[in-house]
């Protein structure tokens, strides 16, 4: 599951909230990437974090009121983000 | 405690009575009785938590319920600087008091006081209050998702847990709290209100939409509405702004409701942009304010200087209300409001996006108009967020002088906190408000640390902005000395604290009244420590005339406190008197409450009053001392007040109430206080046995206080060996009594503490009269009444009973046959009248074990018959005596049991064995 080239208490993630995000809105999300997914979703995908910083992100989408719809670890193997929208 | 640093109180409490208002439900606020339903059904219940996403409307469902049920709830609204647990519980205080207050200002004083209680003891207190009460309580704490400190969701636990039943606990969040809900869950103890309790029902929205918003809208668009925002409350607001004014919202809904984009951005985007160009301005600006008012808003845009094109602050305000454009009232006045904490946070982030440069100056005016206003504790933050951390410190550092003066010192604390640690090294102004803030918290290990930091800066070239004065470094020299002193006084080195003192005084400016009061003090300390009392009290009289002439209140206080206490080793009752009620008038915090210190002055005004055998008047000033004490939570002086009570009561022949006190005070000592208040405890508790004639009690106690009074390095207190020596007495073992209490008053003499050396030579003449040397015993007797002639000691003898009335006597023949001490005929005649009161404390009498006087043959009749469940006029009929008798009977056996009920008269028969 942890890649090998990151320190073991450091972690990508995937977040996936429903609805979508102005694409400026990724500064809520210091360093986080953002993406649609077809079926009308927002992925944020994280630069290497820690527990700390993850909870952090939780803890915004909680007060912006958006909907979580899953946590994934990110993979060297994992498929890459979808191609952004606009 | 944030309260009255610089500011006028009006102005200050705003901002607190903000966080305790409940906030005014809006206007068209569509009713939901389904869920009040709930929570008013939830009494049973220890908790109720709302848990749901920003914008669902939690706020406004708690605070409708709170605002019906009249003055019963106490309404505390949470933000991320409440999670320092000092703050957050003053805070919960501060909201309690409105629908408590007598129970609960006495914790908030004592928590304001330079020495506060232990949480937990106030905490303690406060649930003892809570169970007082005969009407309901609900507490709600909103916003609780901004707590993180794990130490409040322990103390929050703890607290449910033990919430008496007419105390109900709402908590409303964003999240599930970190609190064992499972366990309240499981017991039926937890009322729970979710996101799809929360949500708008198709009814609900049409009432808003339709009702509210008087948008015209038919039922099938409505529904699609509150489908596409599923329910959510925000979104349906925006939704119905965002649309008001269209030409066919249903058109526009039906648009809406087709796209993918997240509503809240979506929505808010589109109710900006239906704005003019100068709300939309206001909006985004003042979205940095946490709370606005019309006036800071004004500061905030810089407007006000006559240009009459830009509508007022006040205007758009009202605009924005009448507007439902998410502003939420903080008072019932429309001083004070705050935007919506979503609609805020948009708000924030636009104005990042579109104008970022802007932000620091917006916060920088913010700072300014808080600090013009004296409201330091908001402008701090401000400043700190314009990244003007030299403003900041500019401000604290002015504070940090007036906390010293006035003793109220905890705003620091989350001040110097906020700003990085470098900073505050590198101003010594603040080093020294953090080094005393310090030494008040007990966080000792911190302080050699910092004192050498200090000294390093004060000895480095100041840089920059921080140029200093010839008249500032001396101050700051003086204070370091002061800091040098108090600590080497805490290490008990006398030596070094003198040196400090001394060298702080050489360099501390004239003009430094406070610091050089401060150093006398120590001074006077550490020579008192050392035992030189007279030259103690002049270094205590030069801090109160520095004081005096502007030092500070809290001087003056301290000053007097220092003074009571020296002169009650000094045996100078009247000077104890009178600074005992100095101190207890000065004990007055600025709301007029007493202080913590109060409760000590009492009890000093009744240990003099006990002195004199006044006991009436000294158990009146002993239980309203102990009283404040309790309702402090103040431990400290609700023990010294017990023990001092616990004589009085012996003194006036009820045992059992003695007993009863010493009973609070050990448990008082075993929870709250380390072991050495629990062996002075114990200490009395042998005295009360000795008293009650229960010798073997204690020659119990004393074998284990004569091991330790034999250890070479002995720390047991004067009162414990004077306990010791009047058992031996007791138990006829007067030589040995002889030797300890020799030993004892030379060392009293030594430092000329005259009010224990006449208790001690008072023991030691009943001692040689033991041994059957009459002669020395009237002798060295004169000289403890000739030292407590002029102070008017009396129960010092009155309490060792007749066998000192017999050795006055003695002494009264020689007096009147000239053989003076100056001693009068008529102070020998008080002292030997008290002395042959039937109740003293030194001389074992009892039949019944346990009783001071014991019951006549026709009492014990009386009891037995009270015990079997007889009325008075069963027992006349039985004993064929009259009602009046029997009731005399049973008034005189309540008086000797020391009982108030005959249920209680029964009991004490049966553990006497007399039914």
């Amino acid at each position: 599951m942890t890649s090998l080239t990151l320190p073991p208490d450091r972690q990508r993630f995937r977040l996936r909230v429903r609805g979508q995000l102005p694409p400026d809105w990724g500064d809520w999300f210091d360093g986080f990437s953002l993406a649609y997914t077809p079926d009308g979703a927002t992925l944020l995908t994280s630069p290497p974090i820690d527990q700390a910083a993850l909870h952090g992100a939780l803890a915004t989408i909680r007060d912006l009121g958006l909907y979580l719809e899953a946590v994934i670890p990110v993979t060297p193997d994992s498929p890459g983000s979808y191609p952004a929208k606009r | 405690m944030y309260e009255r640093i610089r500011a006028p109180a009006a102005a200050l409490d705003t901002i607190l009575q903000a966080k305790l208002h409940i906030p005014t439900i809006p206007t068209g606020y569509v009713a939901r009785p389904r869920l009040l339903a709930q929570l008013d059904g939830a009494h049973q219940a220890r908790l109720s938590l709302i848990t749901a996403p920003a914008g669902s409307g939690k706020t406004t469902l708690a605070s409708s319920w709170a605002r019906a049920q009249a003055d019963t709830v106490a309404w505390l609204e949470l933000d991320p600087a409440d999670n320092d647990p000092v703050r957050f519980w003053s805070y919960l205080l501060h909201a309690l008091h409105g629908p408590e207050p007598a129970g609960v200002a006495p914790l908030l004083s004592a928590l304001r006081a330079p020495q506060p209680p232990p949480l937990e003891a106030t905490l303690a207190a406060l649930l003892n209050v809570l169970a007082a009460r005969p009407a309901p309580l609900a507490i709600v704490l909103d916003d609780y998702h901004v707590i993180e400190a794990p130490a409040i969701h322990r103390v929050i636990t703890w607290l449910i847990d033990r919430l008496p039943p007419q105390a109900h606990l709402l908590i409303v969040s964003r999240a599930d709290p970190p609190l064992p809900l499972g366990r309240w869950r499981a017991r039926g103890q937890l009322c729970e209100l979710r996101v799809h309790d929360l949500r708008f029902t198709h009814e609900e929205a049409a009432a808003f939409l339709i009702g509210t918003m008087g948008l015209p809208l038919g039922m099938d668009a409505v529904a699609a509405l509150d489908a596409r925002v599923e329910g959510w409350a925000a979104g349906l607001q925006l939704a119905a702004l965002a649309i008001r004014g269209s030409a066919d919202p249903a058109a526009r809904i039906a648009a809406f409701s087709g796209r993918h984009e997240y509503v809240l951005a979506y929505l808010v985007d589109d109710v900006l942009a239906g704005q003019l160009a100068y709300v939309q301005e206001f909006l985004l600006r003042t979205a940095i304010l946490d709370r606005l008012s019309a006036p800071l808003c004004d500061a905030v845009l810089g407007v006000g200087n006559g240009d009459a094109a830009i509508p007022t602050s006040r205007f758009i305000l009202d605009y924005l209300r009448e507007s439902n454009l998410f502003l939420v009232p903080l008072d019932d006045e429309g001083g004070w409001f705050r935007y919506h904490h979503l609609f805020r946070d948009v708000l924030r982030h636009r104005l990042r996006q579109t104008d970022p440069p802007c932000v620091p100056e917006l916060h920088r005016r913010a700072a300014g108009w808080y600090a013009a206003q004296g409201l330091l504790d908001a402008a701090i933050p401000h400043a700190l967020a314009a990244g003007d951390h030299l403003g900041a410190v500019r401000w604290i550092e002015q504070a940090v002088d007036e906390a010293l003066h006035g003793g109220n010192i905890a705003p620091l604390r989350g001040w110097l906190a906020a700003l990085p640690a470098a900073l505050v090294g590198a101003r010594p102004r603040l080093a020294v408000g953090q080094l005393w803030l310090r030494f008040i918290l007990g966080q000792n290990e911190l302080i050699p640390s910092g004192i050498d930091a200090l000294a390093e800066s004060l000895a480095a070239e100041p840089d920059g902005d921080a140029v200093r004065s010839v008249e500032e470094q001396s101050w700051l020299r003086a204070e370091l000395a002061a800091l040098r002193a108090q600590r080497a006084l805490h290490l008990g080195d006398l030596s070094e604290t003198l040196a400090q003192c001394r060298a702080g005084l050489a360099v501390a400016p004239a003009g430094a009244l406070r610091t050089r009061g401060a150093l006398e003090l120590l001074q006077g300390t550490a020579v008192r420590n050392a035992g030189d009392l007279a030259a103690a009290a002049t270094h205590f009289h030069t801090a109160r005339d520095l004081a005096e002439q502007g030092g500070g209140e809290l001087l003056l206080l301290y000053v007097s406190n220092n003074l009571a206490d020296l002169a009650e080793l000094r045996g100078q009752l009247s000077v104890m008197a009178t600074e005992h009620a100095r101190m207890r008038r000065l004990s007055v915090d600025a709301s007029g409450q007493p202080l913590p210190l109060a409760g000590m002055a009492l009890i000093g005004m009744g240990k003099v009053a006990r002195e004199r055998n006044d006991l009436e008047a000294a158990a009146a000033l002993l239980a309203e001392g102990i009283d404040l004490g309790r309702r402090s939570a103040i431990s400290g002086i609700v023990i010294d007040g017990l023990l001092v009570l616990a004589l009085v009561r012996v003194a006036q022949g009820n045992v059992a109430g003695a007993r009863a006190h010493l009973d609070e005070a050990t448990t008082l000592a075993e929870r709250w206080h380390p072991a050495t208040i629990g062996v002075r405890v114990a200490a009395f508790r042998a005295r009360l046995a000795l008293a009650a004639g229960r010798l073997k009690e204690a020659a119990r106690w004393a074998v284990g206080a004569s091991a330790r009074v034999a250890a070479p390095s002995s720390e047991l207190g004067e009162i414990e060996q004077l306990t010791l020596a009047r058992v031996w007495l007791a138990q006829g073992r007067a030589a040995e009594a002889l030797g300890l209490l020799a030993r004892l008053a030379q060392a009293a003499r030594r430092s000329a503490r005259h009010g224990r050396l006449a208790e001690i030579l008072a023991l030691h003449a009943l001692a040689q009269q033991a041994v059957g040397d009459g002669t020395s015993a009237a002798e060295t007797l004169a000289e403890a009444l000739a030292l407590g002639q002029p102070e008017g000691y009396v129960r010092i003898f009155a309490d060792e009973g007749v066998a000192m009335g017999r050795l006055v006597l003695c002494v009264a023949a020689q007096v009147s046959s000239g053989q003076a001490r100056g001693l009068r005929a008529d102070y020998l005649a008080v002292v030997q009248e008290a002395c042959a009161e039937p109740h003293g404390l030194g001389t074992p009498r009892s039949s019944h074990d346990q009783l001071v006087e014991p019951l006549s043959a026709r009492e014990q009749e009386v009891l037995a018959l009270i015990a079997a469940g007889c009325s008075n006029q069963e027992i006349a009929d039985r004993l064929i005596i009259s009602v009046a008798t029997v009731r005399k009977h049973v008034e005189n056996i309540h008086g000797k049991l020391g009982v108030q009920s005959r249920t209680q008269a029964a009991a004490r028969a049966r553990e006497l064995g007399l039914a």
